[in-house]
C-alpha cells in the first residue's frame, strides 16, 4: 500500500514524470538496439534475396592482407546490412513512407497512378541518334536488294502519359521517332504510336511492374508490320494464353515496390509451326522458342526466346523462302513468335551482346528481309548499334 | 567507423555499452577500468576506418604526450626558453601533419600552375578525423604553454582524450581545459544517460531520416545541366542542400554528444538554431560552435583581437576567417567561403550596424538566410565556375524561372522539406512551451525507440541494391 503511495506520490511531479519516462524511453531505446543486434548476428544467414535477384554477402574472413586495406571492414559492413533483421521489410516499409511522403519516384522508377511503374524515357541526344541513324543506313545502302523496315515502339511512359505521376518530367517519343525516322534513307519506316494510342484504353498494353509491352500490344505492332511487310495473314489465327499471374518485372525490383502483380500472356500462331532454334554462342539447340522454365525464375518475361542473347537461329517448318534478319532489343522478344509462320529462317540479332561482322551474316544467311524492332528508350540511349555494327 | 552505418548499431555500440556498464561501472566502479575500455574501443572505432592512419594518431599521441610532459618540467625549472623552443616544435609538428596531410596536395598543384612546373606529389588520402584532433591537440599544447592548464601526466586520460570516439572524426571540437577534470572524475546516472540515448537517436534521425533524404534532392538537382535547369529547380536544390548539411552535421553533433553524456562526459553545443540567426554574426554564433570558439581562442585573441585599432581588427577578422574557410577543405571554393564571411562579418560590424537596427527582425532573419544559403553553393560546388554558374541559374539566367521539372521537384519533396525546416527551427520547443498544461513527455518517450527503428528501416533501405541482370 504504502509502495503504491509513493509511486503515486511521483508521479504527482510533471518534471520528475518527465525524467522518469526518459529514463524508461533510453531503456526501451537500449532494448531496441540490443534486440536487433542480436537477431542480426544470430538470426539464419541468407544465401539469395529473390527481391533483390542477386546473391547476398554472407560472413567475411579476416586477412591480415583484408584488415589492413579496409576489404575485411567493408565487407562486413556489407554482410551487417544484407543479412540485416527483416531487411526486405524494411525496404517495403521505407518505399511506403516515401509514397505517404507524397515521393513520386524510386531508384529512378516513376510510381504512376493504378499501380503502373515507369521507366524514366531517355533524352534525346543529337549526336547519338545521327550516329545510329547513320549505321541503319548504311547497312541499307550495303545490300540495296534486301528490303529494309524499322519499327520504333512507343514506351509506356509515351502511351500511358495519363498515368504518369503529376508533373513528372516526360519526353514526347512520338517527336523524337519522327526525328530520328527523318535520317534514315532507303528503308520502310513504321510506326507503331498510332495503332498503340488507337487501342490503349481498351486493352492492357504495359505490364504494372515491368518495362516491357504486353503480348497484346506486340500483337498490334506484328499487325502494322505484316502489313507494311505485305505478309499474308489469312492462313493464320491467333491464338493468346496467360502463362503467370505472378510476374513482378524489372521496375518492381527497381524500385523495391512488390505491391502489383502482372499476367504474363503469350501469343502464338495457330496452326502451330514447328521451330528449332540455335544459340550458336551458347553451342545450344533447343526444340522451342520459348523457355518454359524461366516461369520459375525471377526473370519471367525470359520466357520468350529464353531471354536476351547476341544472335538466335530460328528455323521453321513455314512453307516460305524468305528469311528474316530481325536486329532488336527485348521488346522484340514475344514478337517473335508470331513472325515464325512467313519466314523459314528468322536470324535475331541484339547489338548490345553481338560481337560477328553484319554483313556477313546478312551474305552467309540469304537475307531477303531486315526488320530493326526495338523501343524508344533503348533506340535513343544504346550506344552498341553503331559500336558494334558500323 | 561512421555512426550510421550496420556495424556501428548492431556490433560496436552494444558491445561497448554492455563492457562499459557492466565491467566499468558494475562490476569494477574503477575510473581506470572505465577509460580504458573506451580508449580500447576508440582505437578500434578509429582503426576500423582508418587501418593504417590509426599509425599516425598514436605517434600523434605519444609525441604531444612526451612534449606536454616536457614543456611543464621546464617551465617548473624555470626554463623559459626551453619551453618555449619546446612549444613551438610541438606547434610545427602538429600543423606540418595536418597540412602534409591536408594541403600539400594543392599548395603542390597551385605552386605548380604559378610557376609553370608540374609538382609530383604522392596523392595521399585524408585521414579521417586529422582536423578535428590536431585541434583538440593544439588546445591542449597552447593552454598548457600559456599556463591555464596542468600537464597530463597519465597517458591513458591524454589518449582517451584525443581518440574518445564520440567526438573523434567528426567534432565537436573539445577544448582539454573544458574535459580535464571529466577524464579522472566523471558520473554517469541513470538520468545523464537516459538523455544522452535519447540525443543520440535525435541526431541519427537527423542524419538517416533527414540529411540523406534530403541530399538526394541536391544531387539530382547538382547532376542537372546548368542550360536544363530554372531558378525554381535551383532553388530547392539548394534549399535542400542548407538543410541537409545542417542535419548532417548537427546531427553528428548531437549523437557526439548524447553518446558522451551516456559515458559521463559533458561537451559544450556545437549548434544552437543556426537559420534562425538575426544577422551574419549571430549565425556564426550558432553554427559549429566550437570552430568558431576555438579560431576566437587560439588565433582571433593572441593576434590582438578586437582591443586593437579598426585596420588590424579588420586584418585579424580576414585571417581567422581565411584559416576558417581553409580549415573546411584545401580548394579554392572554402576559401573563398571563409573569405565571403570574412568581408560579410566586417560590413555588419563597421558599416551596417546601425542600419540593421531599423530592420524588422522577420525580414534580418530571412536576408541571413538567403546569404547563408549563397554561401552554401560556394561550399558545395566543385569548383569556382560551377558555383557561379549555379547562382546565376538561382536568378534565372538558366532554363528561366520556373518549369515542370521544378514544380515536379517541388510538390515530390514539399513534405519533406516542410518537416526539414520544422525541425531546424525551434518551433517545437515554442508549441511545448504554449501547451505546457498537457504533460507531451508520455509521447517523447514512445517517440524515441520509434524514432530509432525509423532509422534502422532508412539505413537498411539505402543499401538496397536490386541486380538487373536484363539491360533494357
Amino acid at each position: 500500500m504504502s509502495k503504491i503511495k509513493i509511486i503515486f506520490q511521483k508521479t504527482k511531479s510533471p518534471r520528475r514524470e518527465e525524467r522518469r519516462n526518459l529514463v524508461i524511453s533510453s531503456l526501451a531505446v537500449t532494448a531496441v538496439i540490443l534486440i536487433i543486434s542480436l537477431l542480426t548476428l544470430f538470426g539464419a544467414d541468407r544465401e539469395f534475396s529473390e527481391n533483390e535477384n542477386r546473391y547476398l554477402a554472407q560472413k567475411p574472413s579476416a586477412s591480415p592482407s583484408s584488415v589492413a586495406d579496409g576489404r575485411f571492414m567493408e565487407d562486413s559492413e556489407k554482410y551487417l546490412s544484407d543479412q540485416f533483421f527483416s531487411r526486405d521489410i524494411m525496404v517495403q516499409a521505407r518505399t511506403s513512407i516515401d509514397i505517404f511522403l507524397g515521393k513520386k519516384e524510386e531508384n529512378g522508377v516513376y510510381i504512376g497512378k493504378e499501380g503502373f511503374l515507369f521507366e524514366k524515357p531517355s533524352a534525346y541526344d543529337e549526336e547519338r541518334v545521327s550516329k545510329t541513324a547513320g549505321v541503319i543506313n548504311s547497312i541499307c545502302e550495303k545490300h540495296p536488294k534486301i528490303k529494309s523496315y524499322i519499327a520504333a515502339a512507343p514506351n509506356s511512359s509515351e502511351i500511358l502519359k495519363a498515368f504518369l505521376p503529376l508533373n513528372a518530367p516526360d519526353e514526347n517519343q512520338s517527336e523524337q521517332i519522327k526525328k530520328l525516322y527523318s535520317k534514315l534513307r532507303g528503308i520502310t519506316k513504321i510506326d507503331l504510336f498510332s495503332p498503340l494510342n488507337a487501342q490503349k484504353e481498351k486493352e492492357e498494353l504495359y505490364y504494372r511492374t515491368d518495362h516491357h509491352w504486353t503480348a497484346k500490344a506486340a500483337k498490334l505492332a506484328f499487325d502494322t508490320i505484316a502489313g507494311s511487310m505485305k505478309l499474308d495473314l489469312s492462313k493464320t489465327k491467333y491464338r493468346t494464353i496467360a502463362v503467370t499471374n505472378s510476374f513482378q518485372g524489372t521496375m518492381a525490383s527497381s524500385s523495391g515496390l512488390f505491391s502489383a502483380k502482372d499476367t504474363i500472356f503469350i501469343t502464338v500462331p495457330e496452326p502451330e509451326i514447328k521451330c528449332v532454334a540455335s544459340y550458336p554462342d551458347e553451342k545450344k539447340k533447343r526444340p522451342s522458342i520459348f523457355d518454359s522454365s524461366k516461369l520459375k525464375t525471377n526473370s519471367k518475361y525470359e520466357v520468350f526466346l529464353g531471354g536476351n542473347f547476341s544472335e538466335i537461329i530460328i528455323d521453321t517448318t513455314a512453307k516460305s523462302d524468305r528469311t528474316l534478319l530481325l536486329i532488336k532489343d527485348s521488346y522484340a522478344n514475344c514478337v517473335v513468335p508470331m513472325l515464325t509462320p512467313y519466314f523459314k529462317r528468322i536470324a535475331v540479332i541484339d547489338p548490345r551482346y553481338y560481337v560477328g561482322n553484319i554483313n556477313e551474316t546478312i551474305s552467309k544467311e540469304n537475307v531477303t528481309d531486315i526488320l530493326w524492332l526495338y523501343n524508344t528508350n533503348t533506340l535513343l540511349s544504346d550506344t552498341s548499334i553503331f559500336d558494334k555494327l558500323a | 567507423m561512421v555512426f550510421s552505418s550496420s556495424t556501428f548499431l548492431v556490433v560496436f555500440l552494444p558491445i561497448t555499452l554492455l563492457a562499459y556498464f557492466l565491467v566499468g561501472c558494475f562490476l569494477t566502479k574503477n575510473i581506470t577500468v572505465k577509460n580504458l575500455i573506451l580508449l580500447a574501443a576508440s582505437l578500434i572505432f578509429y582503426a576500423w576506418g582508418e587501418p593504417v592512419y590509426i599509425v599516425l594518431m598514436l605517434i600523434s599521441i605519444m609525441f604531444n604526450y612526451i612534449i606536454g610532459r616536457d614543456i611543464a618540467l621546464s617551465k617548473k625549472d624555470g626554463g623559459k626558453k626551453r619551453a618555449k623552443v619546446l612549444f613551438i616544435c610541438a606547434v610545427v609538428f602538429n600543423l606540418a601533419a595536418l597540412g602534409f596531410f591536408k594541403y600539400s596536395g594543392f599548395v603542390a598543384e597551385n605552386l605548380g600552375n604559378l610557376l609553370g612546373l608540374q609538382f609530383k606529389m604522392p596523392d595521399l588520402p585524408l585521414p579521417v578525423g586529422i582536423s578535428f584532433y590536431t585541434f583538440q591537440i593544439m588546445s591542449y599544447i597552447i593552454d598548457l604553454y600559456n599556463g591555464k592548464i596542468k600537464v597530463q601526466k597519465s597517458i591513458l586520460s591524454f589518449a582517451l582524450y584525443i581518440s574518445l570516439f564520440p567526438q573523434l572524426i567528426a567534432g565537436p571540437i573539445v577544448k582539454y581545459k573544458d574535459i580535464e577534470r571529466q577524464l579522472s572524475r566523471r558520473k554517469e546516472t541513470p538520468q545523464k544517460y537516459a538523455e544522452g540515448m535519447s540525443r543520440f537517436v535525435v541526431g541519427l534521425s537527423k542524419k538517416l531520416l533527414l540529411a540523406n533524404t534530403l541530399g538526394s534532392v541536391y544531387s539530382t538537382v547538382q547532376a542537372t545541366e546548368f542550360g536544363k535547369l530554372s531558378a525554381l529547380s535551383a532553388w530547392v536544390g539548394i534549399v535542400c542542400y542548407t538543410l541537409q548539411i545542417y542535419f548532417d552535421f548537427s546531427g553528428y553533433s548531437d549523437m557526439a554528444i548524447g553518446l558522451g553524456k551516456m559515458f559521463g562526459f559533458e561537451f559544450s553545443e556545437n549548434f544552437r538554431y543556426p537559420y534562425i540567426a538575426s544577422s551574419v554574426t549571430d549565425f556564426w554564433r550558432r553554427w559549429h560552435i566550437s570552430l568558431s570558439s576555438w579560431f576566437r581562442d587560439y588565433v582571433y585573441i593572441p593576434l590582438g583581437g578586437n582591443r586593437r585599432k579598426t585596420p588590424r581588427v579588420i586584418f585579424n577578422l580576414m585571417i581567422v576567417w581565411l584559416l576558417t574557410g581553409l580549415w573546411h577543405g584545401a580548394a579554392w571554393n572554402f576559401i573563398l567561403w571563409g573569405v565571403y564571411y570574412g568581408v560579410l562579418l566586417i560590413l555588419e560590424k563597421y558599416v551596417l550596424k546601425s542600419k540593421l537596427e531599423r530592420v524588422p527582425a522577420m525580414l534580418r532573419r530571412v536576408i541571413t538566410l538567403i546569404l547563408v544559403m549563397l554561401g552554401w553553393v560556394l561550399f558545395s560546388a566543385p569548383t569556382l565556375s560551377d558555383a557561379l554558374g549555379y547562382i546565376g541559374v538561382m536568378f534565372g539566367f538558366g532554363a528561366g524561372l520556373f518549369d515542370a521539372n521544378g514544380a515536379y521537384l517541388l510538390t515530390s519533396n514539399l513534405a519533406l522539406i516542410l518537416i526539414g525546416a520544422f525541425c531546424a527551427a525551434p518551433i517545437y520547443k515554442k508549441l511545448q512551451k504554449k501547451i505546457k498544461p498537457v504533460n507531451l513527455s508520455r509521447v517523447k518517450a514512445a517517440a524515441y525507440p520509434l524514432l530509432l527503428i525509423l532509422c534502422y528501416i532508412f539505413m537498411i533501405s539505402e543499401t538496397y541494391n536490386p541486380f538487373l541482370y536484363f539491360r533494357f
